[in-house]
């Protein structure tokens, strides 16, 4: 990505959230929160449970509404009240847990619920051919498209998982992946990382993580949460690690970017 | 690609291993019966085992894809009974016509089936259960109807559709084969059959993705019903009588069947042609057993057996993956 290109994106975000609020009863989940994601951009969710991480992402999926505050979509204000409304706009979220058929084949686990059909029948050979490319925008290769996908390994299985969050349906724009290492071993995180990557170089990311290293090795910028407000929005390459914590345990606050 | 690796992969599409090995299993079992007794290679014997197949047939197509559907359903031999004695009291007492009859008798197997599914469905109750229920019910519903009386006296038009052959075959024997082609197509390629197996493999799975687990699995078990109820047609236009203990037992031979042909118990498993061969095997085991003159009693046996093995293979398989 050379710098240009870079500026043009920096001036266009592909979503903004102004003025985000979120209550639930008596606790304040979101407070005022701004922020904008770029397109081609890596950007890590950081924050300590219960810095609203996942209510902020739920209100960009669908699963939540915002009580008060707008979200602006490519320039334009959306309102995304149920997960189809997000799904249209092409923002895609990952969830940590799978939720794969491990007795099933790869392109089934790829595409039940969103199957091609013509007058009802399967177009089968659309499906594998589609599920061939979904692969390839991974940089993923499975052997067999008919072979159960608990057959295979722990990176083709996120694969999977993530072909199908992203690419089936409408065009993926901004993809959210809800920590994606929990629960992995090095070898599954390290796959699972590539992915991210992978991803990074085509779409808008988000990615939440507990793993400050992983953050700081995929991530180009970063909006730290703490207590349901942005306490620093950071660009990577010039952030330490210590500076992080200490927004994260909200010891500091950084206000506006560190560039 | 050459042409005998493209036929390969054909054979290998449409044969999963478990029907391949069951087709030499089978050819096994055959040869040894033809070797022990020369009556077993006769037209008229082979087109008695088709015959004798053909009810235990069609109900295990309709128990494989329950089973596919992650349940099981223990009541369509108490369906057979009570769709017959319904079918055959209309058209003894001459109230509708025979085809309307028959449609009546097919909506009521339909109906039990859909109400196994709904009960299952809305309540979350295990189908084992449900349809155990069911078995009794219906079974007593038939009883109740014709107080253990057959249903005879039926219109010759009725028993036409059991006796007819066409070329020396059978006319139930054809129409069940023409029912496993569809249905096999159908599964494999109708989205809304082929939903079964993410239904069946993860029901709160597939509901997040989209699909409607409650209708799947109401129309699958529906479905069952149905299927019971055309073997109870064919039945009782055979034998010429509806009666309510038609169909006892067959609720197990079909499992042993469809679980021999590759369903589990736990579901997202099963295939038409599988069934078929496990349904073809039960019964070339039973047939020599008739031919060696060996006791029906022993058949029971020799069919408890086997349906333990297989389930036994089944669970275990499941495990070690």
């Amino acid at each position: 990505m050379n710098s240009s290109e870079n500026h043009d994106q920096k001036r266009k975000p592909i979503l903004s959230i102004r003025g985000g609020s979120k209550r639930f009863g008596g606790i304040q989940a979101l407070d005022d929160i701004n922020l904008d994601i770029y397109g081609n951009e890596i950007l890590a969710l950081l924050g300590d449970n219960g810095a609203g991480k996942s209510t902020l992402i739920k209100a960009l999926s669908g699963a939540h509404t915002l009580d008060e505050g707008e979200i602006l979509f490519e320039g334009n204000k959306v309102n995304i009240s149920k997960p189809e409304d997000a799904h249209s706009l092409g923002i895609k979220t990952v969830y940590q847990d799978l939720a794969l058929f491990g007795i099933l084949d790869v392109t089934t686990n790829l595409f039940a619920g969103s199957e091609y059909t013509r007058w009802g029948f399967l177009q089968k050979k659309k499906m594998d051919k589609e599920a061939q490319t979904v692969l390839s925008h991974l940089k993923t290769t499975i052997k067999s498209l008919n072979q159960e996908v608990r057959s295979l390994s722990g990176g083709q299985q996120h694969s999977v998982a993530i072909g199908r969050g992203v690419f089936i349906g409408h065009e993926p724009k901004l993809i959210i992946m809800d920590e994606p290492t929990a629960g992995l071993g090095v070898k599954q995180s390290r796959e699972v990382l590539r992915l991210l990557k992978e991803l990074g170089q085509k779409f808008a990311v988000i990615f939440i993580t507990h793993n400050l290293e992983y953050a700081f090795e995929v991530a180009q910028r970063t909006v730290v949460l703490c207590s349901g407000r942005v306490v620093g929005v950071l660009d990577m390459a010039k952030a330490n690690h210590n500076q992080i914590v200490s927004l994260m345990m909200g010891v500091e606050q950084v206000v506006g970017e560190n560039v | 690609m050459t042409d005998t690796k493209r036929s390969s992969q054909l054979v290998s599409t449409a044969f999963q291993a478990r029907e391949v090995q069951l087709l030499l299993l089978t050819s096994v079992v055959v040869l040894i019966i033809s070797t022990l007794t020369p009556n077993f290679l006769t037209e008229s014997n082979l087109k008695s085992v088709a015959m004798g197949m053909t009810y235990d047939l069609i109900v295990a197509l309709g128990m494989t894809y329950v089973l596919i559907l992650g349940g099981l359903d223990l009541s369509v031999g108490s369906n057979i009974a009570l769709t017959g004695i319904i079918t055959t009291l209309l058209m003894q007492k001459g109230v509708v016509s025979v085809p309307v009859a028959i449609g009546i008798g097919l909506s009521v197997s339909f109906i039990i089936g859909a109400i196994n599914g709904a009960v299952i469905a809305r309540f979350r109750i295990n189908p084992f259960i449900v349809t155990l229920g069911m078995m009794s019910l219906a079974r007593g519903g038939a009883m109740v109807l014709t107080s253990g009386y057959f249903v005879t006296g039926l219109p010759e038009s009725f028993l036409i559709i059991g006796r007819g052959e066409i070329m020396g075959i059978p006319f139930p024997v054809i129409v069940a084969l023409l029912i496993v082609i569809i249905f096999d197509f159908l599964l494999k390629n109708w989205v809304h059959l082929n939903r079964a197996f993410p239904v069946g493999a993860d029901p709160d799975n597939a509901a997040l993705l989209g699909i409607n687990v409650n209708k799947t699995v109401v129309l699958g078990f529906a479905l069952c019903g149905l299927f019971a109820g055309i073997t109870a047609i064919f039945m009782c236009s055979r034998l010429a009588m509806g009666y309510a203990q038609f169909g006892l037992e067959i609720e197990l031979r079909a499992l042993g069947a469809a679980v021999i042909g590759g369903a589990t118990f736990s579901g997202g498993r099963g295939s038409i042609w599988g069934t078929f061969l496990g349904v073809l095997l039960l019964a070339i085991i039973n047939n020599g057993f008739i031919l060696m003159d060996a006791s029906i009693y022993w058949q029971k046996v020799v069919n408890g057996t086997i349906l333990i093995i297989a389930i036994a293979t089944a669970v275990r398989h499941s495990r070690i993956k």
